[in-house]
């Protein structure tokens, strides 16, 4: 199947001299849910920035490599840009307009359609999915549960009836349950609109048990990828993305049959 | 008692004047984060646009009004673009000596062009009284009002219901965010100067009408302060409150301690305010939320 999303051999420095990703390569197929899985610090969030255009406003810059996107080249494009082709990036922490009410956020996001869709005269379709927004919706969007937000922040990119969706963490301090009903509902927008997805998760027991297609993220390069449920039974991934790791172990590198491991995937 | 409806009728009318010359800098605060010491410049400006358009070239004022709109505009955005984006980057205190020094360019420039006397622009608002009930107010400061109020309620509703009025306060409140939905943050940036210095113009032609014109016009927008400060530096509603409270407050205080009490008055409130609530009676607190 076509590529929704295309990233070869991806560079990104900050402030002219810190590389964070080294010659990083993904592709997220059309309507296909792939996660993007790794530690701290391993350049997840970094990735998605540079696709969505972001990086230049956090000093940083895409040093080499190419990021495709609907079949044409968009490599530092202009981030209001690429939202309005159909490319949603959820920001990691909600990244709500805290001040403003939950419609408000809805009509903030309608700039992302652009000339490719008139606006919507309701948010039904947001409102299908996430009911509880319905009725809060002229409340000031800070003072919704965190879940209540997290579902916002995914309604917005409803609203933008974008290709492919890029969502930074979606779990972030939400209780095991919320996850689950937020993923839930993730996987059935998936189904629905036939939107890919690209998600970027530190729980990669729910993202693998959610996606189709996985890769693991180190110290900015691909370390393995391969189909989400392969990943999942992989022992050294289970060790250590799935809580199995025990305390001196601090890189997947570390895990001694990691080499076999990936030509086995692959 | 009589007596203190009317003086309040007209501390009123007078307010909605100051709420107009404050949303010009609410506007451009809330939106880019800077104080546009230009503001009170920009509406000099527009008023002398009008009058231009209105006396020397004989157009309708209604022509002239939209002129000056459409000059306001441009010029907001110009400046935006050729001040704002060239100092990006650059500490906050250099942006805001920019917009100082801007003003007195404005000044300096206006004066050569149009001159130092005093212009006047008779006639535009009604002289005849308007009854209120059975009170009486000055049809200018009447008119003024009406006109102030409707700008600024229209300025409010725009925020509040448009695509382009949410992606402003969205800009405001996060570039960053604002960008990652798709909103053209630096058009934006652009068209808030923009309509700022609109705002700045119709403040500046409905002043012109009251009292008269000279290069010296915008000295008086800095008299809004004390409303920026009640109401908060970063408030839409509050620069109602804040410019009605204001208004209202030195009326009574001209009223019933006697005219030199009036100019002292308003600080001696904003600072009670100041006291109590640091970011004035509507300013932002940040939203914490987890
Ligand atoms: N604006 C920046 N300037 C300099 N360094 C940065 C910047 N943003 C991120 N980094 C660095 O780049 C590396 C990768 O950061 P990134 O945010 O992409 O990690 P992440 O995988 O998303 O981590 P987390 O799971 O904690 O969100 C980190 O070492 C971080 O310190
Ligand atoms: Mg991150």
């Amino acid at each position: 199947m076509a590529n929704a999303l295309e990233v070869t051999a991806l560079d990104v420095v900050y402030g002219g001299t810190l590389q964070v990703l080294r010659g990083l390569s993904l592709a997220v197929p059309e309507g296909r849910v792939v996660t993007l899985l790794g530690s701290n610090g391993a350049g997840k969030t970094t990735t998605l920035k540079a696709i969505t255009g972001l990086l230049p406003l956090e000093h940083g810059e895409i040093a080499g490599g190419q990021v495709r996107f609907a079949g044409a080249d968009t490599t530092r494009l202009a981030p209001h840009l690429l939202a309005r082709r159909g490319l949603f990036h959820v920001r990691e922490g909600r990244q709500l307009f805290t001040d403003m009410t939950v419609e408000e956020n809805l009509i903030a996001a309608c700039n992302a359609l652009g000339t490719r869709h008139p606006a919507p005269p309701d948010f039904e379709e947001v409102y299908g999915f996430f009911p509880r927004l319905k009725e809060r919706a002229r409340q000031v969007c800070g003072y919704l549960s965190g879940g209540e937000q997290q579902m916002l922040a995914i309604g917005r990119a409803l609203v933008a009836k974008p290709r492919v969706i890029l969502f930074d963490e979606p779990s972030l301090g939400l209780a095991p349950k919320v996850v689950a009903e937020i993923f839930g509902i993730i996987r059935r927008i998936n189904a629905a609109t036939g939107v890919a997805m690209l998600i970027v998760e530190q729980n990669a027991r729910v993202a693998l048990a959610h996606a189709d297609y996985g890769y693991i993220l180190e110290s900015g390069a691909i370390m393995l990828e391969g189909e989400a449920a392969r990943l999942a039974t992989n022992p050294d991934v289970k060790n250590f993305y799935l809580g199995g790791a025990e305390g001196g172990r601090r890189s997947f590198r570390d895990v001694k049959h990691y080499r076999g491991a990936k030509r086995w995937l692959n | 008692m009589n007596l203190f409806i009317e003086y309040s009728l007209v501390g009123l009318a007078a307010g909605g004047m100051y709420a107009l010359m404050a949303l010009g800098f609410v506007l451009v605060f809330k939106g880019t984060g800077v104080f546009n010491f230009a503001q009170g410049e920009l509406m000099m400006l527009g008023a002398y646009v009008f009058l231009t358009v209105n006396q020397l070239a004989g157009l309708h004022w209604s022509i002239a009004l939209a002129a000056t709109a459409v000059f306001a505009l441009a010029a907001g955005a110009f400046v935006e673009r050729a001040i704002l984006r060239a100092l990006a980057g650059q500490p906050l205190l250099s942006v805001v000596m920019a917009t100082v020094g801007l003003g007195l360019v404005l000044k300096g420039a206006v004066g050569l062009i149009w001159g130092q006397e005093q212009r006047t622009l008779p006639g535009l608002l009604p002289r005849a009284p308007v009854f209120i009930g059975e009170f009486l107010i000055p049809g200018n400061a009447f008119w003024s009002f009406v006109i102030s109020m409707a700008v600024v309620g229209a300025c409010l509703a725009w925020f509040r219901f448009t695509r382009s009025g949410v992606a402003m306060r969205a800009a405001a409140s996060s570039q960053v965010n604002a960008y990652a939905v798709g909103i053209n943050v630096p058009r934006i940036s652009a068209l808030t100067w923009g309509l700022a210095a609109a705002v700045g113009g119709f403040a500046g032609v409905l002043l012109a009408a009251i009292n008269n014109l000279t290069p010296h016009l915008g000295d008086l927008a800095l008299s809004v302060l004390a409303v920026l400060i009640v109401g908060g530096l970063d408030s839409l509603a509050g620069v109602i409150v804040g410019g009605l409270v204001i208004g209202w407050l030195q009326s009574m205080t001209g009223a019933y301690l006697g005219g030199q009490y009036r100019e002292v008055m308003p600080f001696v409130v904003v600072l009670a305010v100041l006291l109590v609530r640091p970011h004035g009676l509507f300013g932002r607190k940040e939203i914490e939320r987890i």
